[in-house]
Protein backbone atom coordinates (compact mmCIF):
# COMPACT_ATOMS: atom_id res chain seq x y z
CA UNK A 1 0.00 0.00 0.00
CA UNK A 2 0.98 3.69 -0.76
CA UNK A 3 0.03 5.96 1.76
CA UNK A 4 -1.16 9.59 0.92
CA UNK A 5 -2.63 12.30 2.35
CA UNK A 6 -6.01 13.10 0.67
CA UNK A 7 -7.68 16.85 1.20
CA UNK A 8 -11.57 18.28 0.32
CA UNK A 9 -12.83 21.64 0.56
CA UNK A 10 -14.85 23.91 -1.35
CA UNK A 11 -17.83 21.59 0.13
CA UNK A 12 -15.94 18.42 -1.32
CA UNK A 13 -16.14 17.23 2.43
CA UNK A 14 -19.31 16.49 2.84
CA UNK A 15 -18.69 13.87 0.63
CA UNK A 16 -16.59 12.07 3.03
CA UNK A 17 -18.30 12.50 6.33
CA UNK A 18 -17.12 16.16 6.82
CA UNK A 19 -13.35 14.88 6.75
CA UNK A 20 -11.11 17.91 5.44
CA UNK A 21 -7.98 15.82 5.64
CA UNK A 22 -7.39 12.39 5.31
CA UNK A 23 -3.99 10.03 5.71
CA UNK A 24 -5.23 7.31 3.40
CA UNK A 25 -2.96 3.92 2.19
CA UNK A 26 -3.90 3.17 -0.85
CA UNK A 27 -3.29 0.59 -3.59
CA UNK A 28 0.36 0.85 -4.94
CA UNK A 29 0.93 2.26 -8.69
CA UNK A 30 -2.16 4.36 -8.59
CA UNK A 31 -2.03 6.99 -11.67
CA UNK A 32 -3.93 9.92 -9.76
CA UNK A 33 -6.54 9.19 -12.48
CA UNK A 34 -6.96 5.81 -11.05
CA UNK A 35 -6.57 7.02 -7.37
CA UNK A 36 -10.24 9.41 -8.01
CA UNK A 37 -11.89 6.18 -9.47
CA UNK A 38 -10.29 4.53 -5.75
CA UNK A 39 -11.86 7.03 -3.69
CA UNK A 40 -14.95 7.07 -5.54
CA UNK A 41 -15.69 3.73 -4.97
CA UNK A 42 -14.38 3.23 -1.58
CA UNK A 43 -14.65 6.39 0.79
CA UNK A 44 -17.54 8.24 -0.98
CA UNK A 45 -21.03 6.70 0.36
CA UNK A 46 -23.40 8.56 -1.92
CA UNK A 47 -24.10 11.35 -4.65
CA UNK A 48 -20.93 9.62 -6.34
CA UNK A 49 -21.48 12.24 -9.20
CA UNK A 50 -20.87 15.33 -7.27
CA UNK A 51 -17.47 13.62 -7.13
CA UNK A 52 -16.40 12.11 -10.17
CA UNK A 53 -17.64 10.38 -13.45
CA UNK A 54 -15.90 7.09 -12.97
CA UNK A 55 -12.14 8.36 -13.03
CA UNK A 56 -12.81 11.80 -14.88
CA UNK A 57 -13.15 14.66 -11.85
CA UNK A 58 -16.46 16.66 -12.48
CA UNK A 59 -16.14 19.79 -13.69
CA UNK A 60 -15.73 22.95 -11.14
CA UNK A 61 -12.99 20.86 -9.37
CA UNK A 62 -9.49 21.76 -9.29
CA UNK A 63 -7.34 19.22 -8.45
CA UNK A 64 -3.69 20.19 -6.81
CA UNK A 65 -0.78 17.74 -6.39
CA UNK A 66 1.75 18.96 -3.74
CA UNK A 67 -0.19 21.84 -3.39
CA UNK A 68 0.45 22.98 -7.26
CA UNK A 69 -2.15 22.58 -10.15
CA UNK A 70 -2.12 19.07 -11.55
CA UNK A 71 -2.56 20.40 -15.25
CA UNK A 72 1.21 21.21 -14.56
CA UNK A 73 1.99 17.55 -13.43
CA UNK A 74 0.36 15.15 -16.46
CA UNK A 75 -3.66 15.44 -14.73
CA UNK A 76 -5.01 11.80 -14.60
CA UNK A 77 -1.17 10.53 -15.84
CA UNK A 78 0.81 11.87 -12.61
CA UNK A 79 1.66 8.14 -10.79
CA UNK A 80 1.72 8.25 -7.34
CA UNK A 81 4.23 8.44 -4.51
CA UNK A 82 4.52 7.56 -1.22
CA UNK A 83 3.91 10.91 1.19
CA UNK A 84 2.06 12.60 -1.96
CA UNK A 85 -0.50 15.65 -0.62
CA UNK A 86 -3.78 15.58 -3.30
CA UNK A 87 -6.07 18.21 -2.97
CA UNK A 88 -10.15 18.27 -4.30
CA UNK A 89 -11.68 21.99 -4.23
CA UNK A 90 -14.76 22.79 -5.37
CA UNK A 91 -14.99 26.26 -6.59
CA UNK A 92 -16.52 28.94 -4.64
CA UNK A 93 -19.57 31.11 -6.64
CA UNK A 94 -21.02 32.81 -3.66
CA UNK A 95 -20.88 36.23 -2.96
CA UNK B 1 -23.39 51.19 -29.87
CA UNK B 2 -23.81 53.35 -27.66
CA UNK B 3 -22.31 52.98 -23.95
CA UNK B 4 -24.79 51.58 -21.80
CA UNK B 5 -22.96 53.64 -19.24
CA UNK B 6 -23.88 56.83 -21.38
CA UNK B 7 -21.21 60.02 -21.45
CA UNK B 8 -18.75 59.50 -19.12
CA UNK B 9 -16.83 62.29 -17.80
CA UNK B 10 -13.07 62.31 -18.67
CA UNK B 11 -11.24 61.31 -15.58
CA UNK B 12 -9.64 64.35 -13.72
CA UNK B 13 -6.95 63.07 -11.61
CA UNK B 14 -7.02 64.45 -8.05
CA UNK B 15 -7.11 68.30 -7.66
CA UNK B 16 -3.22 69.36 -8.04
CA UNK B 17 -2.65 72.29 -6.12
CA UNK B 18 -1.05 75.31 -7.79
CA UNK B 19 2.29 75.24 -7.48
CA UNK B 20 4.41 78.01 -5.22
CA UNK B 21 1.68 79.66 -4.71
CA UNK B 22 2.30 81.86 -1.51
CA UNK B 23 5.91 79.95 -1.43
CA UNK B 24 4.51 76.64 -0.77
CA UNK B 25 4.58 74.00 -3.55
CA UNK B 26 2.74 70.66 -2.59
CA UNK B 27 1.33 68.01 -5.10
CA UNK B 28 -2.23 67.74 -4.30
CA UNK B 29 -4.78 70.54 -2.35
CA UNK B 30 -4.64 70.26 1.24
CA UNK B 31 -7.91 67.96 1.46
CA UNK B 32 -6.48 65.64 -0.64
CA UNK B 33 -3.08 65.39 1.04
CA UNK B 34 -4.90 64.92 4.26
CA UNK B 35 -6.96 62.57 3.26
CA UNK B 36 -4.67 60.04 1.57
CA UNK B 37 -1.78 60.90 3.57
CA UNK B 38 -1.13 57.17 4.88
CA UNK B 39 -1.42 55.77 1.82
CA UNK B 40 0.77 58.23 0.46
CA UNK B 41 3.50 57.63 3.51
CA UNK B 42 4.18 54.25 1.49
CA UNK B 43 7.89 53.73 0.40
CA UNK B 44 6.14 52.15 -2.78
CA UNK B 45 3.28 54.12 -2.77
CA UNK B 46 4.01 57.85 -2.44
CA UNK B 47 2.60 60.93 -4.81
CA UNK B 48 3.23 59.03 -7.99
CA UNK B 49 0.58 56.10 -6.71
CA UNK B 50 -1.97 58.81 -5.46
CA UNK B 51 -2.13 60.26 -9.37
CA UNK B 52 -1.75 57.02 -11.11
CA UNK B 53 -4.33 55.49 -8.59
CA UNK B 54 -6.96 58.69 -9.44
CA UNK B 55 -6.85 58.54 -13.21
CA UNK B 56 -8.01 55.14 -13.26
CA UNK B 57 -11.15 52.98 -12.93
CA UNK B 58 -12.25 50.02 -11.63
CA UNK B 59 -15.38 48.45 -12.39
CA UNK B 60 -17.50 46.55 -9.33
CA UNK B 61 -20.03 44.37 -10.34
CA UNK B 62 -22.23 43.01 -7.63
CA UNK B 63 -23.14 45.04 -4.68
CA UNK B 64 -22.96 42.18 -2.11
CA UNK B 65 -20.81 40.49 0.24
CA UNK B 66 -17.92 40.61 -1.82
CA UNK B 67 -18.65 44.13 -3.83
CA UNK B 68 -19.63 46.39 -0.68
CA UNK B 69 -16.35 45.94 1.12
CA UNK B 70 -14.23 46.02 -2.43
CA UNK B 71 -16.12 49.03 -3.44
CA UNK B 72 -15.82 50.80 0.25
CA UNK B 73 -11.78 50.46 0.34
CA UNK B 74 -11.60 51.36 -3.70
CA UNK B 75 -13.82 54.32 -2.74
CA UNK B 76 -11.76 55.74 0.38
CA UNK B 77 -8.55 55.20 -1.19
CA UNK B 78 -9.09 57.41 -4.08
CA UNK B 79 -9.99 55.48 -7.06
CA UNK B 80 -10.12 57.88 -10.24
CA UNK B 81 -13.83 56.15 -11.00
CA UNK B 82 -15.92 53.73 -9.68
CA UNK B 83 -18.40 51.76 -11.32
CA UNK B 84 -21.19 49.89 -9.37
CA UNK B 85 -23.20 47.16 -11.58
CA UNK B 86 -25.57 45.44 -9.50
CA UNK B 87 -28.45 43.20 -11.21
CA UNK B 88 -31.30 45.60 -9.46
CA UNK B 89 -31.82 43.23 -6.29
CA UNK B 90 -32.98 44.99 -3.28
CA UNK B 91 -31.46 45.19 -0.05
CA UNK B 92 -32.60 42.58 2.15
CA UNK B 93 -32.70 42.42 5.65
CA UNK B 94 -30.74 38.98 5.32
CA UNK B 95 -28.11 40.79 3.52
CA UNK B 96 -27.09 42.70 6.41
CA UNK B 97 -24.63 40.40 8.46
CA UNK B 98 -22.07 40.70 5.75
CA UNK B 99 -22.91 43.00 3.18
CA UNK B 100 -21.86 45.78 5.05
CA UNK B 101 -22.19 48.89 2.82
CA UNK B 102 -26.29 48.66 3.37
CA UNK B 103 -27.55 49.35 6.68
CA UNK B 104 -31.32 49.06 8.39
CA UNK B 105 -32.68 52.46 7.00
CA UNK B 106 -32.00 51.00 3.40
CA UNK B 107 -33.91 47.80 3.11
CA UNK B 108 -35.77 47.47 0.30
CA UNK B 109 -33.57 50.28 -1.34
CA UNK B 110 -31.90 49.55 -4.74
CA UNK B 111 -28.25 47.81 -3.95
CA UNK B 112 -26.13 50.19 -6.14
CA UNK B 113 -27.71 52.80 -4.65
CA UNK B 114 -27.76 52.16 -1.54
CA UNK B 115 -23.55 51.45 -1.79
CA UNK B 116 -23.47 54.27 -3.14
CA UNK B 117 -24.93 56.30 -0.71
CA UNK B 118 -22.48 54.47 2.01
CA UNK B 119 -19.44 55.53 -0.62
CA UNK B 120 -20.74 59.04 -0.81
CA UNK B 121 -20.43 59.59 2.96
CA UNK B 122 -16.92 58.03 3.08
CA UNK B 123 -15.52 60.23 0.65
CA UNK B 124 -17.84 63.00 -0.63
CA UNK B 125 -15.24 63.64 -3.39
CA UNK B 126 -15.47 60.14 -5.19
CA UNK B 127 -16.59 59.92 -8.87
CA UNK B 128 -19.10 57.12 -8.67
CA UNK B 129 -21.40 55.82 -11.37
CA UNK B 130 -24.22 52.79 -11.22
CA UNK B 131 -26.11 50.55 -13.53
CA UNK B 132 -28.94 48.69 -11.84
CA UNK B 133 -28.72 46.24 -14.57
CA UNK B 134 -26.08 43.39 -13.79
CA UNK B 135 -24.23 41.77 -16.58
CA UNK B 136 -25.24 40.13 -19.34
CA UNK B 137 -23.99 38.67 -21.82
CA UNK B 138 -25.66 41.33 -24.76
CA UNK B 139 -23.74 44.19 -23.30
CA UNK B 140 -20.60 42.46 -21.72
CA UNK B 141 -18.16 44.21 -23.68
CA UNK B 142 -19.74 47.83 -23.19
CA UNK B 143 -19.89 47.47 -19.76
CA UNK B 144 -16.60 46.75 -19.11
CA UNK B 145 -15.11 48.86 -21.78
CA UNK B 146 -14.80 52.31 -20.18
CA UNK B 147 -12.99 50.37 -17.06
CA UNK B 148 -9.13 49.63 -16.26
CA UNK B 149 -9.92 46.85 -13.89
CA UNK B 150 -12.93 44.96 -12.94
CA UNK B 151 -13.77 43.15 -10.02
CA UNK B 152 -15.78 39.89 -10.13
CA UNK B 153 -18.07 40.12 -7.14
CA UNK B 154 -21.02 38.01 -8.11
CA UNK B 155 -22.56 35.17 -6.72
CA UNK B 156 -23.14 32.90 -10.12
CA UNK B 157 -21.50 30.77 -12.17
CA UNK B 158 -23.19 32.73 -15.47
CA UNK B 159 -22.06 35.64 -14.73
CA UNK B 160 -18.33 34.59 -13.98
CA UNK B 161 -17.79 33.11 -17.49
CA UNK B 162 -19.54 36.45 -19.22
CA UNK B 163 -17.31 38.82 -16.88
CA UNK B 164 -14.20 36.32 -17.55
CA UNK B 165 -14.86 36.15 -21.57
CA UNK B 166 -15.20 39.77 -21.66
CA UNK B 167 -12.01 40.46 -19.77
CA UNK B 168 -10.40 38.16 -21.60
CA UNK B 169 -11.70 39.62 -25.27
CA UNK B 170 -10.64 43.54 -23.88
CA UNK B 171 -7.44 42.53 -21.72
CA UNK B 172 -8.79 44.21 -18.71
CA UNK B 173 -7.52 42.82 -15.71
CA UNK B 174 -10.33 40.67 -13.35
CA UNK B 175 -10.34 40.61 -9.63
CA UNK B 176 -12.14 37.44 -9.01
CA UNK B 177 -13.12 36.95 -5.37
CA UNK B 178 -15.88 34.23 -4.08
CA UNK B 179 -17.48 32.91 -1.06
CA UNK B 180 -19.36 30.91 0.88
CA UNK B 181 -20.05 29.00 4.04
CA UNK B 182 -16.66 29.28 6.16
CA UNK B 183 -14.50 29.37 2.82
CA UNK B 184 -13.32 32.06 0.22
CA UNK B 185 -11.21 31.98 -3.05
CA UNK B 186 -9.15 34.81 -4.76
CA UNK B 187 -7.33 35.21 -7.98
CA UNK B 188 -6.81 37.92 -10.51
CA UNK B 189 -7.13 36.88 -14.49
CA UNK B 190 -5.87 38.16 -17.55
CA UNK B 191 -3.55 40.61 -15.88
CA UNK B 192 -0.51 39.55 -18.48
CA UNK B 193 0.46 37.95 -21.25
CA UNK B 194 0.87 34.53 -19.15
CA UNK B 195 -2.10 35.51 -17.25
CA UNK B 196 -5.34 32.53 -17.62
CA UNK B 197 -8.43 33.57 -17.35
CA UNK B 198 -11.05 32.09 -15.79
CA UNK B 199 -11.96 29.76 -18.42
CA UNK B 200 -8.47 28.36 -18.55
CA UNK B 201 -8.73 26.94 -15.20
CA UNK B 202 -12.17 26.26 -15.62
CA UNK B 203 -13.02 25.30 -19.33
CA UNK B 204 -16.25 23.34 -18.12
CA UNK B 205 -19.04 24.50 -15.47
CA UNK B 206 -19.85 22.73 -12.91
CA UNK B 207 -23.32 20.73 -13.11
CA UNK B 208 -25.83 23.49 -11.70
CA UNK B 209 -26.82 20.94 -8.83
CA UNK B 210 -23.13 21.67 -7.40
CA UNK B 211 -23.38 24.84 -6.97
CA UNK B 212 -24.20 26.31 -3.69
CA UNK B 213 -25.39 29.72 -2.82
CA UNK B 214 -25.37 31.88 0.26
CA UNK B 215 -29.20 32.45 0.51
CA UNK B 216 -29.22 28.58 0.65
CA UNK B 217 -25.63 27.25 2.06
CA UNK B 218 -25.45 29.98 4.67
CA UNK B 219 -22.64 32.21 5.18
CA UNK B 220 -20.45 33.72 7.76
CA UNK B 221 -20.17 37.43 7.36
CA UNK B 222 -16.81 38.53 7.77
CA UNK B 223 -15.78 35.63 5.08
CA UNK B 224 -16.84 37.78 1.82
CA UNK B 225 -15.31 40.55 3.66
CA UNK B 226 -12.15 39.22 3.82
CA UNK B 227 -11.96 38.27 -0.06
CA UNK B 228 -13.51 41.21 -0.97
CA UNK B 229 -11.24 43.34 1.22
CA UNK B 230 -8.33 41.58 -0.68
CA UNK B 231 -9.90 42.38 -3.99
CA UNK B 232 -8.97 45.62 -3.43
CA UNK B 233 -5.70 45.25 -2.34
CA UNK B 234 -5.23 43.54 -5.49
CA UNK B 235 -6.98 46.19 -7.28
CA UNK B 236 -5.33 48.76 -6.03
CA UNK B 237 -1.95 47.18 -6.68
CA UNK B 238 -3.21 46.76 -10.08
CA UNK B 239 -4.49 50.68 -10.33
CA UNK B 240 -1.93 52.05 -8.28
CA UNK B 241 1.04 50.28 -10.17
CA UNK B 242 2.54 49.58 -6.82
CA UNK B 243 6.21 49.22 -7.80
CA UNK B 244 7.49 45.12 -6.68
CA UNK B 245 4.01 43.99 -5.62
CA UNK B 246 3.17 40.92 -6.83
CA UNK B 247 -0.15 40.46 -8.33
CA UNK B 248 -2.80 37.09 -7.55
CA UNK B 249 -2.16 35.46 -10.88
CA UNK B 250 -1.73 32.23 -12.06
CA UNK B 251 -2.19 31.94 -8.14
CA UNK B 252 -5.05 31.31 -5.74
CA UNK B 253 -5.81 32.15 -2.43
CA UNK B 254 -7.41 29.70 -0.42
CA UNK B 255 -9.20 31.00 2.59
CA UNK B 256 -10.90 28.47 5.40
CA UNK B 257 -12.30 30.62 8.31
CA UNK B 258 -12.99 27.36 10.31
CA UNK B 259 -9.71 26.36 10.63
CA UNK B 260 -8.09 29.16 10.30
CA UNK B 261 -6.00 28.30 7.19
CA UNK B 262 -4.74 30.17 4.25
CA UNK B 263 -2.57 28.88 1.29
CA UNK B 264 -1.77 29.90 -1.99
CA UNK B 265 -1.82 27.39 -4.78
CA UNK B 266 0.27 27.84 -8.09
CA UNK B 267 -2.08 27.83 -10.96
CA UNK B 268 -1.24 26.78 -14.97
CA UNK B 269 -1.00 29.14 -17.14
CA UNK B 270 -2.90 30.92 -20.36
CA UNK B 271 -4.02 28.03 -21.94
CA UNK B 272 -3.19 28.17 -25.67
CA UNK B 273 -6.62 26.43 -26.96
CA UNK B 274 -9.15 28.33 -24.20
CA UNK B 275 -11.86 29.58 -26.38
CA UNK B 276 -11.80 32.66 -24.31
CA UNK B 277 -8.38 33.95 -24.76
CA UNK B 278 -6.47 31.08 -27.07
CA UNK B 279 -6.87 29.84 -30.40
CA UNK B 280 -9.23 26.51 -30.16
CA UNK B 281 -8.28 23.63 -32.84
CA UNK B 282 -11.66 24.71 -34.10
CA UNK B 283 -11.98 28.23 -34.29
CA UNK B 284 -15.46 28.46 -34.49
CA UNK B 285 -15.02 27.69 -30.77
CA UNK B 286 -13.45 31.01 -30.12
CA UNK B 287 -15.60 33.23 -28.26
CA UNK B 288 -14.95 36.82 -29.45
CA UNK B 289 -17.70 38.51 -28.16
CA UNK B 290 -20.21 37.12 -24.91
CA UNK B 291 -23.00 38.43 -26.72
CA UNK B 292 -22.85 36.01 -29.28
CA UNK B 293 -22.83 33.22 -26.91
CA UNK B 294 -24.98 30.51 -25.23
CA UNK B 295 -24.35 31.34 -21.30
CA UNK B 296 -27.57 29.57 -20.08
CA UNK B 297 -27.38 26.40 -22.35
CA UNK B 298 -23.48 26.12 -21.28
CA UNK B 299 -23.80 26.15 -17.66
CA UNK B 300 -27.37 23.60 -17.22
CA UNK B 301 -25.01 21.24 -19.73
CA UNK B 302 -24.02 18.54 -17.47
CA UNK B 303 -26.85 18.62 -14.91
CA UNK B 304 -26.64 15.56 -12.64
CA UNK B 305 -30.57 16.76 -10.74
CA UNK B 306 -33.36 14.20 -11.32
CA UNK B 307 -35.44 16.17 -14.34
CA UNK B 308 -38.71 17.43 -12.80
CA UNK B 309 -41.28 16.05 -14.71
CA UNK B 310 -44.95 17.23 -13.85
CA UNK B 311 -45.70 18.46 -10.59
CA UNK B 312 -48.49 15.33 -10.92
CA UNK B 313 -49.18 13.58 -7.46
CA UNK B 314 -47.51 16.33 -5.40
CA UNK B 315 -49.59 18.63 -2.83
CA UNK B 316 -50.16 22.32 -3.30
CA UNK B 317 -49.17 23.73 0.27
CA UNK B 318 -52.96 24.15 0.99
CA UNK B 319 -53.26 20.38 1.40
CA UNK B 320 -51.18 21.06 4.84
CA UNK B 321 -54.42 23.26 5.85
CA UNK B 322 -56.14 19.72 6.28
CA UNK B 323 -54.46 18.54 9.91
CA UNK B 324 -56.43 15.49 10.28
CA UNK B 325 -54.30 14.71 6.90
CA UNK B 326 -51.09 15.72 8.84
CA UNK B 327 -52.03 13.74 11.74
CA UNK B 328 -52.21 10.71 9.91
CA UNK B 329 -49.69 11.07 7.72
CA UNK B 330 -45.42 10.58 8.20
CA UNK B 331 -44.36 14.39 7.62
CA UNK B 332 -40.78 14.73 7.00
CA UNK B 333 -39.07 17.96 6.66
CA UNK B 334 -36.19 17.22 3.78
CA UNK B 335 -33.87 20.34 4.89
CA UNK B 336 -30.69 20.49 7.05
CA UNK B 337 -30.42 20.68 10.30
CA UNK B 338 -29.48 24.11 11.11
CA UNK B 339 -32.83 25.83 8.61
CA UNK B 340 -35.13 23.35 10.43
CA UNK B 341 -34.24 24.80 13.64
CA UNK B 342 -34.66 27.81 12.85
CA UNK B 343 -38.27 27.21 12.33
CA UNK B 344 -40.58 25.01 10.95
CA UNK B 345 -44.18 23.25 10.65
CA UNK B 346 -45.30 21.62 13.45
CA UNK B 347 -45.80 17.74 13.58
CA UNK B 348 -43.20 17.80 10.85
CA UNK B 349 -39.65 15.92 11.45
CA UNK B 350 -36.87 16.75 10.26
CA UNK B 351 -34.69 14.32 8.27
CA UNK B 352 -31.92 16.53 6.21
CA UNK B 353 -31.81 15.21 2.55
CA UNK B 354 -27.94 13.80 2.65
CA UNK B 355 -28.90 11.55 5.43
CA UNK B 356 -32.24 10.43 4.29
CA UNK B 357 -30.46 7.45 1.90
CA UNK B 358 -29.50 5.78 5.53
CA UNK B 359 -32.91 5.88 6.64
CA UNK B 360 -34.57 4.57 4.12
CA UNK B 361 -34.91 1.62 5.84
CA UNK B 362 -35.93 2.70 8.60
CA UNK B 363 -38.54 4.45 7.19
CA UNK B 364 -40.06 1.89 5.40
CA UNK B 365 -40.55 -0.62 8.55
CA UNK B 366 -42.61 2.57 10.23
CA UNK B 367 -44.55 3.85 7.93
CA UNK B 368 -47.00 0.96 6.74
CA UNK B 369 -49.50 2.56 4.51
CA UNK B 370 -49.05 5.91 6.01
CA UNK B 371 -48.91 8.72 3.61
CA UNK B 372 -45.22 10.08 3.85
CA UNK B 373 -45.67 14.40 3.00
CA UNK B 374 -42.16 15.71 2.14
CA UNK B 375 -41.43 19.02 2.20
CA UNK B 376 -38.26 21.58 1.55
CA UNK B 377 -37.40 25.30 1.91
CA UNK B 378 -38.98 25.85 -2.32
CA UNK B 379 -39.76 21.82 -3.26
CA UNK B 380 -36.76 20.87 -5.27
CA UNK B 381 -35.18 18.75 -2.62
CA UNK B 382 -38.37 17.35 -1.79
CA UNK B 383 -38.96 16.46 -4.69
CA UNK B 384 -35.48 14.63 -5.62
CA UNK B 385 -36.55 12.96 -1.77
CA UNK B 386 -39.70 11.35 -3.34
CA UNK B 387 -38.01 9.97 -6.29
CA UNK B 388 -35.07 8.58 -3.76
CA UNK B 389 -38.56 7.01 -1.98
CA UNK B 390 -40.11 5.53 -5.04
CA UNK B 391 -36.50 3.86 -5.89
CA UNK B 392 -36.71 2.28 -2.64
CA UNK B 393 -39.77 0.83 -3.30
CA UNK B 394 -41.62 3.66 -1.22
CA UNK B 395 -44.83 4.34 -3.05
CA UNK B 396 -46.84 6.38 -0.75
CA UNK B 397 -44.94 9.60 -0.86
CA UNK B 398 -45.64 13.09 -1.99
CA UNK B 399 -44.25 16.04 -1.39
CA UNK B 400 -45.44 19.95 -1.35
CA UNK B 401 -44.88 22.34 -4.79
CA UNK B 402 -42.66 25.43 -3.79
CA UNK B 403 -42.04 24.10 -0.06
CA UNK B 404 -41.96 26.82 2.44
CA UNK B 405 -42.41 29.50 0.60
CA UNK B 406 -45.72 28.45 -1.34
CA UNK B 407 -47.15 27.63 2.75
CA UNK B 408 -45.82 31.17 3.64
CA UNK B 409 -47.62 32.96 0.29
CA UNK B 410 -50.56 30.76 0.22
CA UNK B 411 -51.28 29.88 3.86
CA UNK B 412 -49.37 31.68 6.16
CA UNK B 413 -47.48 34.74 6.26
CA UNK B 414 -46.40 34.89 9.59
CA UNK B 415 -44.08 32.02 8.93
CA UNK B 416 -40.29 33.39 9.10
CA UNK B 417 -38.74 34.45 5.87
CA UNK B 418 -35.00 33.87 6.03
ZN1 LIG C 1 -8.52 31.59 -21.17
Amino acid sequence: MTSVVLEFSGGLELLVDGKKRLEQEVPDKLTLGGLIGWIRSNLIKERHELFSQGQRIRPGVLVLINDVDWELEGKETYNLSSGDCISFISTLHGG
Amino acid sequence: MKSPWGELQELKGASTAQEEENGVRQAFSNDVLERYSRQMLLLRFGVEGQKRLSQKSVLVIGAGGLGCPAAMYLASAGVGRLGLLDRGDSVDRSNLHRQIGHTDASVGADKCLSLRDSLMRINPGSSICTLSTGITAKFALQLILPFDIVLDCTDNVESRYIISDACAALRKPLVSGSAIGFEGQLSVYCDSEESPCYRCIFPSPPPPDCVGSCDTAGVLGPVPGVIGTMQAVEALKLAAEIEGAEVCSRRMVLYDGLSCETRVIRLRSRSKTCRACGNPEDSSQRIVNPAEFDYGSFTLAGSCATPQSTDQGRLRATALLDKGRLKDALCIDVRPKEQFDMCSIGGFQNIPITKLSKELITIQNRVGDKEIILICRRGVDSATAVSMMRKAGIENATDVIGGLDAWRQECNPEFPTY
